[in-house]
């Protein structure tokens, strides 16, 4: 029987291989797949805590995500492309400009 | 349905966007300056509307209990408006040759209906998705010059840095969800004692923190906070850190002192710790910088520390000094943006490709080259340091002095200490501005820079010589933070 | 229509001629000087009216106020000492404004010069006049920023640039002081009061804070182990913001550097407008002062060692500002002093004090006045290049004796013939010496004769190199234009009078401040508060006591004169023309040794003066700047963390939270 604990397992299981890629990784895509990971780890949570406590409301919220999430990868590709554009790369590493 | 009135600035707002975004298209570009005056107007009327609503006291809720009006939305929508009015009204000049105008405004109005959105929200669900729309409204503000790698770089580290916020800022709303079964703030304050004493809770709440600390730009989540001012345009920084951030903080006195009252003298300590350390290290970094907008930046991310005084004093005062900070900090350092767009526009009109515009060295003798813009900002900076007579004095004594009075003298010490630093790198810059010699003419602000510049300049100098009603409606809203 | 309603006038009417000089200035008659001569003299007019209506009825003190916010007001409270010091400020600053329409005439600044004098008197007169801390505090700050624009006036010159920061920063250390004893006393009272504040009481009032004294007797803060009273901690931290503002030490730092400014702004700071603020500060507050244990024996002490450390110093300095500089620092150690003897004689402090704080304003205001008059005829400030001056400029050579003579504080004791120097100086000497005689502590008294004897031979050391003697300066020198020697020859008659004609009735007017129709206090009780033994009726004091300031000031002339006069090398003729011992003693090269070289020269200036100055510089300086240099050095390492690489921030985040998921947990474990 798979119970509550394992969604919540998984889900930080994920999370943290959203948070570890983004800090190893380099390349701009590859942070943002990161970042979906991380929400969608979070959408688990939410589906799970709803799917159990026989509550709706969780199940809306994970919509609302999934909407925002999509809205926020646009939003990063299109920065990703502006960046691919003047430097024809996007590892984002070598991008220190603005610092100290 | 009287209720949806209620909520008419939103509406008003989101219908200029539409307005403008399509109107962009059928102008052409030398006619767009007229977008901005229709986004100016769209906001004086959505300030008319917030105060008309504030003015009478009502508290409503509506949208299933998702969102209310009461004293402490509307203070924080004027708040969110006026730096809007004045970001819009110096924007005028700012993208008056570019083609892409209509979208500028449209993102500008829908990050502030984002904001407010925030401030009305009863709801984790409203509270985030008002978070996201206005986070993802501004990281595309901040990268509105696609053609330069600076802003670029600044728009990504902004997007990257917030994103992952967003994601732990999620994970830990879904933990709350998860142990209270709701995703309403009282409804969650009903059953916060499920949190108490779980690790869940504390890994919740600590992801909460830093999802709102990252607007909030609480060190040590305030790392992209320097890199995105500096090398966003000037107006938007001013955006950034007069509106954006203070949404951070309407979020997190919501989650955090609403909802979750219940662990308060866990979050307390967090709080103290984080002050302290966000503002010393603002204050100190701030010692050494030698662009101006990197300076305003790092003394903002200075102010934030003096402002989360309020969750660890956390008396009805000191909630109060909190929110008045965030007012006066609002009008100050959006007022300091503006004055080195100002700057920045001078430096372009002697050079076209000068880079770096807002380099200490180029606020040389200031005073002879523009008398005015020069005089407003020593004013903001004064202010910033906390000079009488200014908002930002009166902001800093009550906020201090409530805080010896709840005891804890030595956290007002920390922050006298603080406050006394800051003058340091704030006068360097008025003696660059007022002793120092220069080369070049007399120049003079074009009007809409100079129009948003005095509005802030005025509003600093009224809150802080008569600050009796402002004190006063930041009083009525921290008493609904703590019913 | 009573004259006190006009009072809100005295600040406004030079605000307003700041805001109209700074915008019409250049296009009127000499920068728009006749602007804010015109407010300063009707602000003048308007003080001196009040000051002699409460001088024919002192119980009937001017007090208004409006509400400003929450529980602050904003008001007018003008008792004796406020009028007096009204008076004052105007009338000074009212000649200075004068005389630098002369001074200043070939300046293309005048605009912003005159604009900004204004301002600061404005600000000076907004202190004086505050019925409330925190106003005051207000005004006090603008004094500091105008003192910043002026001392910094011409910023082409790094010098200035860097003395204006110099004193605006070192000033901030006092007001950082100031302002946290302002909020421990509005906590505290708050507290006094439990909370509940009822409509219309205003905390930070004086006449409210002096009322709740006893309460706040009653509370105690402990602080390394030791039981402090609050109302010492309020007390001492107000004086620290006098200490920044009156230059007492170790905070006197910036006042020699701030003649970096036009001459005209640095009589106008050493006399009329802003180091006064802090003894004002003092003497306004001093029943905190009366009731706090301990608080007015440290005044005493420092204010004591500032008089006589500041007088060293004076002795050796060659910039004829800067000698006078250090006299200012001296002399308000003497002011601050004689606040300190409150602790015997009570309230008679203040009008002492007071008394040498007006007579100072007027023959301080002369020297410098005199001074600018040299520099502007010779345009050399050294005094190495100077001499033989008193042909060419008689007036300001007289005037210039005039105050030596005041400050040495020439007279004769037991009668009404003496300068006003004599009288508020020896005022102070005396009380010194009635401190020793009730409480067996006499450092402040061996201070103040000490100083007074330095006193006298730096400021004619300073007369005989510049007016007599062989000229060293090829400039043809020439006496100053009327309108500059007006107000020189005006203040000259107020610093040979002014002290005999007032003594007594000023020292009793003084003492109404703290019993009249708003403030009246049971000053007795009060000292029991403080632990401090009054005696209010001492005799009159043994002859040789009363003599004796006006022998060393003799002596310190008569140094001077052979040293300076007689230049050294006929030092020993004169010596032993006069002592016939001497002669069979030592012969002449001995004398020659003993008397110049090794007493004068070696022991007075090298051992004392330089290891002062060594002190000054290296010690204080060295620690100023250390604190400075730290701090840099933290912040330029602190930001190399910010590396500009978004993955390094996210790697913060991470550790942000898991670090406080740390905390969290101790603080669970704790609990």
């Amino acid at each position: 029987m798979i119970g509550l604990e394992h969604y919540l397992i998984l889900s930080a299981i994920i999370f943290s291989i959203g948070l570890y890629g983004l800090m190893t990784l380099n390349n701009g895509i590859r942070l943002m797949m990161c970042i979906e990971l991380m929400l969608n780890a979070a959408i688990i949570n939410l589906v799970a805590f709803s799917a159990y406590s026989h509550d709706i409301t969780g199940q809306v919220f994970a919509l609302f995500v999934i909407a925002l999430a999509a809205a926020e990868a646009a939003i990063g590709l299109a920065i990703m492309l502006a960046i691919y554009r003047i430097r024809d790369d996007i590892e984002l590493n070598e991008i220190n400009i603005l610092r100290w | 349905m009287e209720d949806i009135l209620l909520l008419a600035p939103e509406i008003i707002l989101a219908v200029t966007a539409l307005v403008v975004l399509v109107a962009g298209l059928y102008l052409k570009t030398e006619h767009k300056v007229a977008l901005g005056f229709i986004s100016v107007a769209g906001i004086i009327m959505a300030i008319a509307l917030t105060m008309s609503i504030m003015l009478a006291k009502t508290s409503a809720s509506m949208f299933y209990d998702t969102m209310v009006i009461d004293p402490l939305s509307q203070v924080f929508k004027l708040v969110f408006l006026s730096v809007a009015l004045l970001v819009s009204i110096a924007s005028v000049k700012y993208v008056s040759e570019d083609r892409n105008t209509e979208e500028f405004f449209a993102l500008l109005l829908l990050a502030i209906i984002g904001m407010m959105v925030v401030s009305s929200s009863n709801d984790l669900i409203t509270l985030f998705l008002g978070f996201e729309l206005a986070g993802l409204a501004t990281y595309a503000l901040v990268g509105f010059e696609k053609k330069n790698i600076k802003v670029l770089e600044a728009s990504m580290k902004y997007f990257i840095i917030g994103a992952v916020s967003s994601a732990f800022l999620l994970f830990g709303m879904s933990y709350v969800y998860g142990m209270t079964g709701t995703t309403n703030i009282p409804g969650i304050a009903a059953n916060a004692h499920l949190l108490v004493d779980n690790p869940i809770g504390i890994v919740a709440i600590v992801m909460l923190i830093a999802g709102f600390g990252y607007k909030m730009s609480l060190v040590p989540f305030h790392m992209w906070a320097p890199d995105t001012y500096q090398g966003a345009p000037s107006v938007i920084s001013a955006l950034l850190a007069g509106a954006s951030k203070k949404m951070g903080f309407i979020a997190a006195f919501k989650v955090i002192i609403v909802a979750l009252i219940a662990l308060n003298a866990e979050w307390q300590t967090i709080f103290a710790v984080l002050a302290v350390i966000t503002m010393t290290l603002g204050n100190v970094v701030a010692l050494s910088q030698d662009s101006v907008k990197r300076m305003l930046a790092y003394s903002s991310v200075a102010q934030a520390g003096y402002i989360s005084m309020a969750f660890v004093v956390l008396t009805p005062t000191a909630l109060a000094g909190g929110i008045l900070y965030i007012l006066s900090h609002a009008f100050m350092k959006a007022g300091a943006f503006i004055a080195v767009a100002i700057v920045g526009f001078m430096i372009l009109v002697g050079n076209k490709d000068a880079r770096d515009t807002d380099h200490i060295d180029n606020f040389r003798g200031l005073s002879k080259r523009m008398p005015i813009t020069a005089f407003a900002l020593m004013v903001f900076l004064l202010a910033l340091a906390g000079i009488p007579a200014t908002a930002g004095f009166v902001s800093k004594f009550v906020l201090f002095s409530s805080t010896i009075e709840a005891g804890l003298v030595w956290l007002a010490v920390i922050a006298i200490l603080n406050s006394a630093i800051s003058l340091f790198y704030y006068a360097r810059v008025i003696k660059y501005m007022y002793f120092m010699p220069t080369e070049g003419g007399r120049i003079t602000e074009p009007a809409p820079y100079a129009i948003a510049m005095i509005l802030a300049l005025v509003a600093v100098l009224v809150i802080g010589i008569w600050p009796e009603p402002f004190i006063y409606w930041a009083s009525e809203a921290a008493n609904v933070l703590l019913i | 229509m009573n004259i006190g309603d006009f009072a809100f006038l005295i600040p406004l009417l030079p605000a307003l001629a700041f805001v109209i000089t700074l915008f019409f200035g250049k296009r009127l008659y000499s920068g728009g000087a006749l602007i804010p001569i015109g407010a300063i003299g009707a602000s003048f007019i308007i003080s001196l009216l009040i000051t002699i209506n409460i001088l024919q009825n002192p119980d009937q003190v001017i007090h208004q106020s409006v509400h400003w916010f929450a529980i602050f007001n904003l008001g007018i409270l003008i008792d004796p000492l406020a009028a007096v010091m009204l008076t004052m400020v105007s009338f000074v600053s009212l000649l200075i404004h004068i005389y630098a329409i002369g001074y200043m005439e070939h300046d293309p600044a005048k605009p912003r010069y005159f604009a900004e004098t204004s301002l600061f008197t404005a600000a000076m007169l907004g202190v004086v006049l505050s019925d409330n801390i925190l106003q005051m505090f207000i005004f006090w700050e603008l004094v500091g920023l105008c003192s910043y624009l002026l001392i910094g006036f011409w910023y082409q010159k790094p010098s200035a640039a860097a003395a204006a920061k110099k004193a605006f920063l070192t000033t901030r250390v006092g007001d950082v002081m100031f302002l946290a004893g302002i909020i421990i006393l509005f906590a505290s009272l708050f507290q006094a009061f439990h909370g509940e504040v009822p409509e219309g009481v205003y905390l930070l009032q004086f006449s409210e804070m002096f009322n709740h004294i006893d309460a706040l007797a009653a509370m105690n803060a402990t602080i390394l182990g030791m039981e402090v009273s609050h109302l010492t901690i309020i007390a001492l931290l107000f004086f620290g913001g006098a200490i920044g503002k009156s230059g007492q030490f170790p905070l006197h730092v910036w006042l020699p550097d701030a003649m970096e400014g036009p001459t005209t702004v640095s009589a106008l700071i050493h006399a009329a407008t802003m180091v006064t603020a802090g003894v004002y500060l003092v003497a306004r507050t001093f029943p905190m002062f009366l009731s706090a244990p301990d608080a007015l024996i440290i005044v005493a002490y420092l204010g004591g060692f500032t008089a006589l450390f500041a007088a060293t110093m004076g002795l050796v300095m060659n910039d004829i500002k800067r000698v006078l500089a250090y006299s200012t620092v001296s002399q308000l150690g003497y002011m601050v002093l004689g606040l300190g003897m409150g602790a015997v004689v009570g309230l008679e402090a203040i009008g002492v004090s007071m008394f040498h704080l007006i007579n100072h304003a007027f023959f301080k205001a002369l020297l410098f006045l005199c001074a600018g008059s040299v520099i502007h005829a010779i345009g050399t400030q050294d005094m190495r290049q100077m001499g033989g001056l008193l042909k060419a400029m008689p007036i300001t050579a007289g005037t210039m004796l005039v105050a030596s003579l005041a400050l040495a504080g020439f007279g004769i004791p037991g009668t009404s013939i003496g300068t006003s120097g004599f009288f508020s100086k020896d005022a102070i000497i005396e009380t010194a010496f009635v401190f020793g005689e009730y409480s067996h502590d006499w450092i402040p008294y061996i201070f103040a004769i000490l100083a007074a004897l330095l006193t006298s031979i730096y400021i004619f050391r300073l007369f005989f190199m510049t007016f007599t003697g062989k000229s060293r300066n090829n400039a043809k020198a020439h006496e100053a234009p009327s309108i500059m020697t007006v107000p020189l020859l005006i203040l000259a008659v107020f610093s040979l009078v002014f002290g005999a004609l007032t003594l007594k009735p000023f020292i009793a007017f003084m003492e109404r401040t703290f019993d009249n129709n708003v403030i009246s206090l049971n000053i007795e009780h009060l000292a029991t508060l403080g632990n401090y033994d009054l005696v209010l009726e001492h005799g009159p004091e043994p002859l040789f006591i009363l003599w004796l300031p006006v022998i060393v000031a003799v002596a310190g002339l008569l140094i001077s004169y052979l040293l300076y006069y007689k230049q050294v090398i006929d030092v020993s003729k004169v010596v032993s023309r006069e002592n016939p011992v001497y002669k069979l003693l030592y012969n002449r090269y001995y004398q020659h040794k003993i008397f110049t070289e090794l007493l004068a020269t070696r022991i007075v200036y090298e051992l004392i003066s330089l290891s002062a100055d060594y002190f000054d510089r290296k010690f204080i300086d060295t620690i100023v700047d250390g604190i400075g240099k730290i701090t840099m050095s933290a912040g330029n390492f602190m930001r190399k963390i910010q590396t500009g690489v978004v993955q390094n921030y996210v790697a913060a985040v991470v550790a942000g939270v898991g670090l406080l998921i740390i905390l969290f947990r101790l603080i669970v474990e704790v609990i």
